[in-house]
């Protein structure tokens, strides 16, 4: 290990697979330095659950051994990843976070591990994740069996939820890329407070089989890494037709940048004050400075607004009527009560005598949001916003926890709940670091129509083209 | 010392933020109480919504 340049552990994943190809490092060599450094330095962060280094040395030789004969497989082939614990891989512990499910195993592997594992990427671990992904509501960072995600930038902050290992170990290298889940901001919202790139995908587009469901209508998987082009490179890897997933769409993912419209063509809609007063202060400049970058690609950025709908209360509603349902046994049988979070324990009862009407209000009137997001994206390409309002909270205080002298929020929303109306509608949106604040960072996001995913990627990449913010990373040795 | 009025406000929200921290930990029925409480201040807003009788449920995503 002595020899391995440490550079290796930051990355992306072209760079990794082109050393990998000219034989400048092998695939066990790869496999035992993240490995050791995952099982060294993940519980630092409270993001490992599950080690796998010795099944993933084991898969590497395999790979050293088709590169020998140069059997390619693809960018992934020998690359080294991680994988949040809400995806089952066959005999091993899948917890989901919580502990009524901490000697749970499944029989059969998700379907997205089993698609990276046959273009050769090796699972290095599970990773950490708030309990339930979250699904009753919860209120503390600690609402995890493996303890409050902790930020790389600075442990007193929380990595964000609920796929925390898997944005806690891509901002410390301790994997090139994880996959992770969001029903509404749990891919975004790590992203964004660990100041690594994360990619929701389309509804449908990802096949869910294997993964713990909280909401059937909208759980998504996807992956957080360094660049907008490794989202890419893994999105192709893990899109596609899925039959044991109701909800795949059919439809597959082929990364072609070079296909991507015009830029000046490309309308993207902002709304100015959450630039101004709706995000905190001190993450102002990096995100006027974002804004500027954007408008600097040659796209025409026009102002924008969301439709009003009452966002909150129906992905309350939905979440948490599914949420419920899918869990009914674990609540009617009273193992809830052992979840780390109060509150979570409380929501998720509450949540199992919500009536159907309410599920059925909050559905009806998706389909008139779903119809007016049509018309909005009639008018505009891409929806910017800021990923987050406010820099990771601290993981002592409560996750809604005002200052006192907290100024009042403005009147005007802006797009402060693009998240939640993203996921309602099925959105793809990319979260893309732009700067810090304080020290930690600071970022932005982008929401397309349902299968932009190349135009976002293409501006995702065009941006990091000229930033550096993905690049630059916490010291962690 | 004179202090303005809003850093009379500022004190007192401190101090209220002081008393919450050390007033004990909510009791598990009470949890449920507010949990019960947020879901009928969803159904609330939900109720607000005007929703013509031909819209039905979205239980599909594509474009």
């Amino acid at each position: 290990m002595k020899d391995f340049d440490q550079q290796l552990f930051w990355a992306t994943i072209p760079e990794l697979n082109a050393k990998l190809k000219a034989r400048e490092v092998s695939a066990v060599e790869l496999a035992r330095a993240f490995g050791d450094r995952i099982e060294r330095l993940g519980p630092r962060y409270n993001a490992l659950a599950l080690p796998m280094t010795e099944i993933a040395i084991r898969r590497a030789k395999d790979v050293d051994a088709e590169f020998k004969r140069e059997r390619l497989r693809g960018p992934l082939h020998g690359v080294p990843f991680a994988a949040k614990d809400l995806l089952s891989v066959a005999g091993q512990i899948t917890t989901w976070g919580a502990k009524p499910y901490a000697a749970q195993v499944f029989d059969y592997t998700a379907t997205v591990l089993t698609k990276l594992e046959k273009l050769g990427s090796l699972l290095m671990a599970k990773l950490a994740m708030v309990e339930l992904a979250g699904g009753g509501g919860y209120n503390t960072a600690a609402a995890s069996l493996f303890g409050p995600g902790l930020n790389p930038w600075d442990r007193t902050r929380w990595s964000g939820g609920s796929s925390s290992g898997s944005a806690a170990a891509v901002a410390a290298g301790l994997v090139p890329f994880a996959l992770g889940s969001e029903t509404s901001g749990s891919i975004l919202t790590p992203a964004a407070f660990c100041g690594v790139t994360g990619l929701r995908p389309t509804y449908g587009l990802v096949s869910r089989h294997g993964a713990m469901a909280l909401s059937w209508t909208m759980d998504k998987i996807g992956p957080l890494a360094r660049t907008a082009e490794d989202c890419a490179l893994v999105l192709q890897a893990i899109a596609g037709k899925d039959p044991l997933d109701l909800s795949s769409s059919g439809k597959s993912f082929y990364y072609i940048p070079q296909y991507a419209r015009k830029f000046s063509d490309l309308k993207v809609g902002f709304a100015p004050i959450d630039f101004s007063d709706r995000a905190d202060a001190p993450l102002r400049p990096a995100l006027a400075q974002a804004l500027e970058t954007v408008k600097s690609l040659g796209v025409q950025v026009v102002e924008a607004k969301l439709p009003d709908f009452p966002y909150g209360a129906m992905t309350g509603a939905i979440i948490g009527a599914e949420g419920a349902s899918i869990f009914e046994p674990l609540i009617t049988s009273g193992q809830v009560d052992q979840l780390a979070d109060p509150d979570q324990i409380a929501g998720l009862k509450a949540r199992l005598e919500m009536p159907a009407k309410d599920y059925l209000k909050a559905m009806r009137i998706r389909s008139m949001m779903q119809h007016e997001f049509r018309k909005l994206f009639a008018d505009v390409d891409i929806l910017l916003a800021p990923a987050r309002y406010s820099v990771a909270p601290l993981v002592s205080q409560p996750l809604d926890y005002k200052p006192p002298d907290a100024p009042k929020e403005p009147d005007d929303p802006g797009m402060s709940s693009l998240i939640p109306a993203g996921n309602l509608g099925g959105l793809p949106a990319l979260s893309l670091p732009c700067g810090f604040a304080g020290g930690l960072p600071v970022a932005i996001q982008l929401v397309g129509n349902p299968f932009s995913e190349n135009m976002l990627l293409a501006i995702g990449k065009a941006f990091q083209d000229r930033t550096d913010f993905h690049r630059q990373h916490p010291k962690v040795d | 010392m004179k202090l303005s009025r809003r850093g009379v406000l500022a004190l007192a929200g401190a101090g209220m933020a002081a008393v919450k921290a050390q007033s004990p930990p909510a009791s598990p029925a009470d949890r449920l109480a507010t949990a019960r409480e947020n879901n009928c201040k969803g159904a609330d807003k939900l109720a607000q919504f005007a929703i013509p009788m031909s819209t039905e449920p979205s239980f599909v995503f594509r474009p």
